[in-house]
C-alpha cells in the first residue's frame, strides 16, 4: 500500500465513522426536577437540572416559559454543584410549561434542549 | 462549524506535538555536537510555537461563534469567555505561555542552546500539549477528574514526543544525509529515536487504555456510538503506526547501523519512518474529531437513566398499579397517555416513569402522558419515589405496548 493510498483510506474510514453519527451534545440533563414530562398538582418553587458534566454558569441559561411564551422564571440561574443548577419560578397556574435550557460544559461544548411540565391544577 | 472546530482541535494537537517533536529531537535524539541541526530545529520549534498561537486565536474565535449561536463572536463575548469561564481562562494562561515560551525560543536562537538548556526546553514545552488537558473530556469526568487529567496529561505529552517527534526525525535523516556526519550517524539518531518513542508508546498504551474507559463506559458504546466509532478508526490507525514503529526497530534501526561509511541517503528507512509520521498527523486529525464529540459514556443518556439494580430501598409499605396501557396495548402516536393507582406507604410521593430503563419521566398525579415515545415495542415500568425526587422503593409495576 502506498503512502497515498493509504492516507486516502484512512481518510474515508474517518468519514464513514463520522457520517451515519447523529452530532449529540455533550452536557445532558441527567436528572430535571420536574422531570420532562411531569404532570404536577402544584406549582414547583423551581427547576433544577442536573447534567452530565460539569458546566460554567456564564453563558448558562434556563428559561421557563407558558404556552404564550412568556419568561415566568423568576431570577438568575443558581449553580447548586458543578454538574447541577437551578432557576427559581414563579407561582404558576394550570397549564403546560417549556423548560429551554442552554448550557456550555467545562469541555467547552454548547449544547441546549426543551423539556416540559404541565400543571394540572387538579387532584 | 462542526468541521472547524474538529480541524482546529486538530492543528492543536499536530501544533504542540511539533513543537514538543522538534524540542526533543533537538536535545534528546540528535547525537552530541550537532549544533547547525539543532539550530534549525529550535528554529522549528519557534515557528510551531508561533503557529500553535496563531491556531489557538482562531479556536477562539469558533469557540466564541459557538456561544453566538454560529455568529461572528463580539468583544464582549470573548472577553466574557476568557474571564468568567474555566475554560476560558485555560485558554487565556496557555497563550500567555506559548507567548513566553516563543520568547525564550527566540532568545536561545540568538544565543546558543545548549544540551541542558535543550532538556530543559523539552520540558518546558510539555505544559503546551498538555494543557489540552484541561478543556477535554477529561475535565469533565464524574468519576476522579483529578485522575483522568492527569492521566489525559500524560497519554498527550508522549504522544507528542513519539508523532510529534517522527516527521522531525525524518526531517533529520534527510539533513544529516547532505551533511559530513561521522560514521554510525544515522544508526545512532535513529537508535536514540528508538528509546524515545518505546517509553513513549508504553506510556501511550497505558493511559489510553484508562482513558478509553472511563471515556466510553461500556463495550457496546464502542460501535454504537460516534466517539466509539471514531476510536476504533483511532487504534486501527495506532495499531498500524505501531507496525511500522516495530518494523522499524526490528529491520530499518539494524539495517542503519550496519550501513557502510559514508552511506548512501536511506530510501528505505526514510520511507519506512516517513509512513509512521504520515500516519501519526492523520491520528492527530482523528484525535480533532474525537475531542468534539461526545464520550461514548454520555451518549444517548437523556437523563440518568442508568440507576443500578439493586439501589432501591425497602418499599415501606408502597405499591404503585399501572392501569393503562393495558399489557400490549398498541398506540399510533408518539404520545402515551397512562394512568395508574398509587399506594405512598410511609415514603411514597411521586412516580418515576422508565421506558426501556431509561427515565421518561416523573408523575405526581395518578395520570399523564408520555412523550417522543419511538415506534416500536416498549416496556413501561413505573417506580414509587420518596419526596427526594432520588430514593426509589422497592414498589414497581411494568406492562409492554407498541407505538406503531
Amino acid at each position: 500500500m502506498s503512502f497515498k493510498s493509504l492516507i486516502a483510506a484512512s481518510a474515508i474510514v474517518l468519514a464513514s465513522a463520522l457520517a451515519p453519527a447523529p452530532l449529540r451534545a455533550h452536557a445532558y440533563p441527567m436528572l430535571v426536577v420536574p422531570a420532562d414530562g411531569a404532570v404536577l398538582r402544584e406549582s414547583p418553587r423551581e427547576i433544577r437540572i442536573q447534567f452530565t458534566e460539569g458546566i460554567e454558569l456564564e453563558f448558562s441559561r434556563i428559561d421557563v416559559k407558558n404556552a404564550a411564551g412568556e419568561k415566568v422564571s423568576a431570577g438568575n440561574l443558581r449553580k447548586i454543584a458543578d454538574d447541577t443548577v437551578a432557576v427559581a419560578v414563579k407561582a404558576l397556574g394550570p397549564g403546560t410549561y417549556r423548560i429551554e435550557w442552554q448550557v456550555l460544559s467545562v469541555d467547552t461544548h454548547v449544547t441546549d434542549g426543551v423539556l416540559r411540565f404541565t400543571i394540572s391544577g387538579g387532584k | 462549524m462542526f468541521a472547524l472546530e474538529g480541524l482546529a482541535s486538530a492543528a492543536l494537537y499536530l501544533m504542540s506535538a511539533l513543537v514538543l517533536g522538534s524540542l526533543a529531537t533537538a536535545a534528546l535524539v540528535l547525537p552530541p555536537g550537532e549544533t547547525p541541526l539543532r539550530e534549525r530545529l529550535l528554529s522549528f520549534a519557534a515557528i510551531f510555537t508561533a503557529a500553535f498561537l496563531l491556531i489557538a486565536a482562531a479556536a477562539l474565535i469558533v469557540q466564541g461563534a459557538k456561544l453566538s449561536g454560529g455568529a461572528p463572536p463580539s468583544l464582549d463575548i470573548l472577553s466574557r469567555y476568557l474571564l468568567k469561564t474555566q475554560s476560558g481562562n485555560v485558554w487565556l494562561w496557555r497563550e500567555l505561555y506559548g507567548a513566553l515560551l516563543l520568547a525564550l525560543l527566540v532568545s536561545f536562537k540568538k544565543t546558543g542552546l545548549s544540551e541542558r538548556a535543550g532538556r530543559w526546553m523539552v520540558l518546558a514545552a510539555m505544559p503546551l500539549a498538555a494543557s489540552r488537558s484541561l478543556t477535554s473530556h477529561a475535565a469533565a469526568a464524574r468519576e476522579y477528574p483529578l485522575a483522568a487529567i492527569g492521566c489525559d496529561a500524560v497519554h498527550l505529552t508522549v504522544a507528542a514526543l513519539w508523532a510529534g517527534g517522527l516527521p522531525l526525525l525524518c526531517w533529520s535523516l534527510w539533513r544529516g544525509s547532505r551533511l559530513d556526519t561521522p560514521p554510525g550517524w544515522t544508526g545512532n539518531l535513529v537508535a536514540r529515536f528508538s528509546r524515545l518513542a518505546f517509553w513513549s508508546v508504553a506510556l501511550l498504551v497505558a493511559t489510553g487504555i484508562y482513558q478509553s474507559w472511563i471515556q466510553l463506559g461500556t463495550w457496546s458504546a464502542l460501535l454504537e456510538t460516534a466517539y466509539g466509532r471514531i476510536l476504533l478508526v483511532k487504534l486501527g490507525l495506532f495499531l498500524m503506526m505501531l507496525g511500522f514503529g516495530a518494523l522499524n526497530r526490528l529491520f530499518t534501526l539494524p539495517d542503519l547501523v550496519a550501513a557502510p561509511h559514508p552511506a548512501p541517503f536511506p530510501r528505505d528507512a526514510f520511507q519506512r519512518i516517513g509512513a509512521e509520521a504520515a500516519l501519526a498527523v492523520v491520528v492527530f486529525v482523528v484525535t480533532g474529531f474525537l475531542t468534539i464529540l461526545p464520550p461514548g459514556a454520555h451518549s444517548g443518556h437523556q437523563f440518568a437513566a442508568a440507576r443500578r439494580p439493586g439501589a432501591l430501598q425497602p418499599a415501606d409499605g408502597a405499591a404503585i398499579k399501572i392501569l393503562s396501557p393495558r399489557e400490549g396495548e398498541t398506540f399510533r402516536s408518539d404520545e402515551v397517555p397512562i394512568t395508574f393507582r398509587l399506594t405512598p406507604g410511609r415514603r411514597g410521593v411521586h412516580a418515576h416513569a422508565y421506558v426501556d430503563g431509561e427515565l421518561m419521566g416523573m408523575f405526581e398525579t395518578d395520570s399523564g402522558t408520555l412523550t417522543g415515545i419511538t415506534p416500536g415495542h416498549h416496556r413501561l415500568e413505573l417506580r414509587v419515589v420518596a419526596e427526594d425526587h432520588r430514593t426509589e422503593l422497592d414498589a414497581s409495576d411494568a406492562v409492554h405496548f407498541v407505538v406503531k
